[in-house]
């Protein structure tokens, strides 16, 4: 770091033009060497003052550091005539030094244009009315006059209302027009105002700033560097030009006295009020106990009517109302706001009867003739019919304000709970029935019980089977034995040894036995142990060596003796059988 | 044959018949409570919620077990003002009747009064995946399993006699069905043995962590609130209300759900 060597601080003011036309500007640059600070332009009362930015540089030679600051104003006129800039002070590290005051003359412009404008860019702004009352709305409109062609045109400063309420309307007007014989393309800008205050107020300057060609090779605001990289290589030969239009002091009545009776509305303007029962289309003058109808209260006019309250509407103690939110249909014209407002109510008739709605009065304050005026709506008459019996009263708790229509067509709504409760109790007797589950050991015994039940059948299936098959298998061979010895003669070979087979089967079926050969006395033994008599025992043995002996010995060989043998064993079968 | 499966049948149904006589009531009892059973329904229809509960409870005291005798016993309750009560009796009923849904709405309906949030949501998986045992009471499943084991039992009996494989099929499905019953069966009884929730009766009631009185107070319960029973004391249940929230409660406090 060099120390910085103690240097005065030095502030000059410089004007680039100090002779100027109402409508122009003035560019102010104040310079501060060896200093740092702002400088304080707010005791210039005679132009209002827009900064255009402060350039800054620093030079150091033989250790000692120079700074220089350049801040640029532009300057618009507020008046004309002699026009003083102050001295501007500036302070810098606690030093305080002052610029020397300049003067700047201002002249007229309309002496220039009656002359014959030879300008080729100007603009105007006026109003409709410079005496409004509080309240009521004007209009002010910008002029923008150009009769070369301009680029980049746009506000500089936006046109200011300071007491006002303003709102711009949308669209520019844009045509071609003459003034001073020559030949101008016009864009418009409509501004509506309200005055918001009483007294006189100024409506301040608006400042257009845009790119002209330029005719004179002498450049006239050397000091701003930019300047010169737009006129030349961007713009190639356009200059960059402000126009101011003059201020404008509108004075402002404030409202008279109001002394009637009825409330006064806060409207200002020209206004009309209509009341209307039903649709708008059709007029509904007859309606039943709980329905409802509509009643419609249309203020409209051209005025402040976004102000407009609801108008007091008196409505019979019989009816419950429901007010719905107003609906606004506002325009913004050229003339003004212009619109209506509507305030709906629904109003449900708890008695039958004939009603009449008094009109609805509405005050006030007529521009045109500057007075309060005050204005009624129709006298409405409704004829409530009384509910038909079985008709359901409850409908006029069912209501809500929604329910604006008319429409018999069934509007689907989402059904919503009125109510919270619980169900009611179940009256039928098999409440008494027990259901509660059977306990453990129970359910256990149930479920084992088929299973159990299974294995017992199985266990006894097994077991009885076994027997019976032998018995059925040894009775059944008997029975075939015995079916063969009949289709043959005793002659046959084989004869006999089928009446044995048939015997031995017979005896072993019934001890469940099974076998092919038998003695007579193991013939007698099983048929003993089978809980045969011993007569029967005793007789198959003996019936079985018969047919043994004649199976062996071959001694009967006629047919009688041996039918009669097979007779004897087909019997002695059977008996074995039962 | 034919004769021994017969007397095999029947015997069964003679076992199972035998069973269900012994839990019925003697005539003059059932009277006695139809008689209580009306009064309580003329008493609840006259807006005497107070004497409603008693004749219902009267009712439920001589051992009744039903679902729809429980649920007007809740809503007599709900009546009277009394929520913790109410809810218990719901929850007894749900039990029984799990399916009804006058039962299912008025215990919803009970349940939105109460002021405690649940923080333990059974997991509506479970009712889905086991959606048998939440449509069917514990008697129910229980019947259900002992037919289908009777069924089982007949058809293996069938296919002694029947050599063919044409009952292969649906012995399969019976066994299945018999499996998942049974065993629902079973965890049923478990679960009304083990897992016993209760219902907190009275307005406000303090989880303490010990037994006495003046055990330090962890939390408090109100009315209505479901918690579960996790141990058993000469007075006392330990509950669990949510993870971390658990304590000791005196048990005239709480309604058990049986």
């Amino acid at each position: 770091m060099l120390p910085q060597r103690a240097l005065a601080l030095e502030v000059n003011a410089t004007v680039d033009r100090n002779q100027i036309t109402a409508g122009e500007t003035v560019q102010l640059t104040v310079t501060v060497k060896n200093g740092q600070g702002d400088v304080d332009v707010a005791n210039v009362r005679d132009f209002k003052v827009i900064s255009r930015g402060t350039q800054t540089s620093v030079r150091i030679v033989n250790n000692s550091v120079s700074r220089e600051a350049n801040h640029t104003y532009t300057l618009i006129p507020l008046k004309t005539g002699r026009l003083t800039i102050p001295p501007l002070s500036v302070t810098s590290d606690g030093k305080r030094s002052q610029t020397r005051p300049i003067t700047v003359r201002v002249s007229k412009t309309t002496q220039k244009q009656e002359k014959g404008d030879k300008r080729d860019i100007f603009v105007t702004a006026d109003v409709s009315d410079s005496t409004p009352y509080q309240g009521e709305q004007f209009i002010y409109r910008f002029k923008f006059f150009s009769a070369v062609r301009v680029k980049n045109a746009g506000f500089h400063q936006q046109p200011e209302f300071p007491g006002f309420t303003a709102k711009k309307i949308e669209k520019d007007r844009s045509y071609r027009t003459t003034a001073g014989g020559r030949k101008y393309h016009v864009v418009e800008l409509t501004y509506i105002l309200i005055p918001a205050k009483t007294g006189e107020l100024t409506i301040k300057p608006a400042i257009l700033e845009c790119a002209v060609p330029s005719r004179e090779r002498q450049r006239q605001r050397r000091n701003f560097p930019f300047d010169n990289l737009f006129d030349d290589s961007f713009f190639g030969n356009y200059q960059r030009k402000q126009f101011s239009t003059a201020p404008i002091t509108v004075k402002v009545k404030p409202l008279p006295d109001y002394t009637g009776n009825q409330p006064f509305s806060g409207l200002v303007g020209d206004y009309n009020i209509h009341a209307a029962l039903g649709d708008q289309k059709t007029a509904l003058s007859e309606i039943k106990t709980g329905d409802s109808v509509t009643l419609a209260i249309t203020v409209s006019g051209t005025g402040n009517i976004m102000d407009a309250g609801e108008p007091l509407i008196p409505i019979p103690e019989e009816f419950k109302a429901y007010k719905d939110n107003p609906e606004e249909k506002i325009e913004l014209t050229r003339q003004g706001f212009n619109g209506q407002k509507v305030f709906r109510q629904a109003l449900v008739p708890t008695k039958a009867g004939n009603y009449t709605i008094q009109p609805v009065q509405l005050t006030y304050f007529d521009v045109k003739t500057g007075s309060y005026r005050t204005i009624s709506s129709e006298t409405l008459t409704l004829d409530v019919r009384p509910l038909a019996p079985g008709e359901d009263d409850e409908t006029i708790n069912k209501f809500t304000a929604s329910d604006r229509t008319q429409a018999p067509a069934a509007n689907q709504q989402e059904v919503e709970r009125t109510g919270h409760d619980i169900l009611t109790v179940k009256d039928d007797l098999d409440s008494l029935k027990p259901q509660s589950p059977l306990a453990l050991n129970m359910l256990l015994i149930y479920l084992a019980a088929p299973p159990f039940f299974y294995l017992i059948l199985l266990v006894t299936l097994k077991m009885t089977r076994k027997q019976d098959n032998a018995t059925r298998r040894m009775a059944r061979r008997a029975a075939l034995a015995l079916k063969t010895a009949q289709k043959q003669s005793p002659a046959d070979e084989s004869f006999f040894t089928l009446l044995y087979t048939a015997l031995v089967s017979a005896i072993l079926s019934t001890a469940g036995k099974q076998g092919e050969l038998l003695t007579y006395t193991e013939a007698r033994d099983i048929l003993l142990s089978g809980g045969c008599s011993d007569e029967i025992a005793d007789n198959a043995a003996a019936l079985l060596k018969q047919v043994e002996s004649a199976r062996y010995s071959g001694v009967i060989k006629d047919e009688t003796a041996g039918q009669s043998l097979f007779n004897d064993v087909k019997s002695m079968v059977r008996r074995l059988q039962r | 044959m034919k004769a021994k499966l017969i007397v095999f049948i029947i015997g069964i149904s003679l076992f199972l018949a035998s069973g269900s006589t012994a839990i019925a009531n003697t005539d003059v009892q059932t009277t006695e409570l139809t008689a209580a059973f009306l009064n309580g329904l003329n008493a609840y229809k006259k807006a005497d919620y107070e004497l409603a509960v008693i004749q219902f409870k009267q009712i439920a005291a001589a051992g009744v077990k039903n679902g729809k005798l429980f649920y007007n016993l809740g809503n007599a309750y709900m009546k009277n003002g009394a929520l913790g009560d109410a809810i218990l009796w719901y929850e007894r009923a749900l039990k029984l009747i799990p399916a009804d849904p006058d039962l299912k709405f008025n215990l919803n309906y009970a349940r939105g009064l109460v002021k405690d949030k649940k923080e333990s949501e059974s997991a509506p998986i479970y009712k889905v995946l086991f959606f048998w045992n939440h449509l069917l009471n514990a008697l129910n499943i229980q019947q259900i399993a002992i037919v289908l084991n009777i069924v089982f039992g007949l058809l293996l009996t069938a296919r002694l006699f029947i050599k063919k494989n044409v009952l292969k099929a649906p012995t399969g499905i019976i066994l299945l069905l018999c499996v998942i019953f049974t065993a629902t069966a079973f965890y049923n009884s478990y679960a009304s043995q083990y897992r016993r929730n209760a219902v907190v009766l009275p307005e406000e009631v303090a989880v303490r962590s010990g037994l006495s009185e003046d055990s330090t107070s962890l939390f408090v319960l109100h009315a209505g609130t479901k918690v579960k029973i996790e141990k058993e004391n000469q007075d006392h249940f330990r509950v669990f209300f949510a993870h971390g929230k658990i304590g000791w409660v005196n048990k005239a406090q709480l309604g058990v759900i049986e």
